[in-house]
């Protein structure tokens, strides 16, 4: 076990949080950032909403076995409810704030707010990742909190592009006819 | 990630049914407008992904794929297999017409069509069941996969015509 692990099982126990907890926090996050995408005003069209989401599912689920069950880089919990709780995160939370993001981006008209909404999606991201380390249902052996940064940033991109790919799509069928 | 273990029967099946698969797609992808197409392939391979990765793996691990629980790109292939059943699960639903009435027999014939392609799957080697899994609780699993997709098709054909006129 590496410095940084045990210094977050000792968070752990000092903020006394056990699988539970985990579990509703997670729980709790995936459940507002649905509720919030719910209820925002969409800048996306539903097909686009749709697309986004999928695309985003697809890497975050394999990104995050790669780097937990082929490398090794990140060990998951074993406790069902620790591993449920990632499963939620992984599943719902990751996509739907990528999908949040880009509905916020696409409403505002200038660069700079465009990048502030996406530095904080980041932003909030890590976090929501490194607390899985301090709730104790991840434990990162090789992994730092920079490849988060940039494993998100990728992911921030990767959206933006494959939406105007989307959306390209479209136009050049309309002319195409 | 390796490609595979060993390439014999599960590999060589999996090649065949994605060229099938993707020809068939080719054939009648045009009829359908641009974007839902895309989203039919991606929405079967989303799917496939996420069913294999939450109780094919991980702590639950009902079922292997092929010659390792490990990542191969023979997987990749198995998991590019789901998209055209996306794609013509949407395709059909509109030439056939399917509304409240006809809703049930076309998700029951889906989810007797995925248990099946599984069957199919499970004697080819590219699925082996572990963990006292058996084909018949994806029955269940089919059934609500299907009713959500029919479910999130209506909702495209509220806001996008599915087919294209011509």
């Amino acid at each position: 076990m590496n410095k940084t692990t045990s210094k977050e099982n000792t968070m752990s126990k000092k903020f006394g949080v056990c699988a539970p907890m985990g579990f509703a926090f997670y729980f709790f996050v995936s459940w507002l950032i649905t509720v919030i995408f719910t209820l925002m005003k969409k800048r996306l069209s539903f097909i686009e909403n749709s697309f986004v989401y999928l695309l985003i599912l697809i890497i975050s689920i394999n990104f995050s076995w790669i780097i937990s069950a082929e490398l090794r880089l990140v060990i998951l919990s074993k406790h069902p409810l620790d591993y449920t709780a990632f499963m939620i995160h992984r599943s719902i939370g990751i996509p739907f704030i990528l999908v949040v993001t880009l509905n916020l981006i696409k409403g505002v008209s200038s660069i700079g707010k465009s990048l502030l909404i996406a530095v904080c999606s980041i932003l909030i991201l890590v976090i929501l990742v490194k607390l899985g380390a301090v709730l104790d249902i991840t434990h990162r052996v090789k992994w730092n909190i920079i490849n988060d940064f940039i494993y998100f940033a990728f992911l921030h991109l990767i959206a933006l592009y494959s939406l105007k790919f989307f959306r390209k799509s479209k136009q050049s069928e309309a002319i195409s006819r | 990630m390796r490609m595979w273990e060993s390439f014999d029967k599960n590999e060589i099946s999996l090649l065949i049914i994605l060229v099938v698969a993707y020809m068939a797609y080719f054939l009648f992808h045009r009829r359908v407008n641009p974007q839902i197409r895309k989203l039919g392939l991606l929405w079967g391979i989303t799917i496939g992904i996420l069913f294999d990765f939450t109780i094919g793996g991980g702590l639950l691990d009902y079922y292997r794929i092929n010659d390792s629980n490990h990542y191969e790109v023979a997987d990749v292939f198995y998991y590019l297999d789901f998209g055209p059943f996306g794609f013509f699960f949407f395709y059909f639903y509109e030439t056939f017409h399917i509304h409240k009435k006809t809703f049930i027999y076309y998700t029951v014939a889906w989810a007797i069509i995925g248990v099946a392609a599984q069957w199919l799957f499970t004697w080819l080697d590219i699925i082996t069941l572990q963990k006292g899994y058996h084909l018949a609780y994806s029955f269940p699993i089919f059934l609500v996969v299907q009713t959500a997709t029919g479910v999130f098709i209506e909702q495209v054909k509220k806001r996008e015509q599915i087919l294209v006129k011509g």
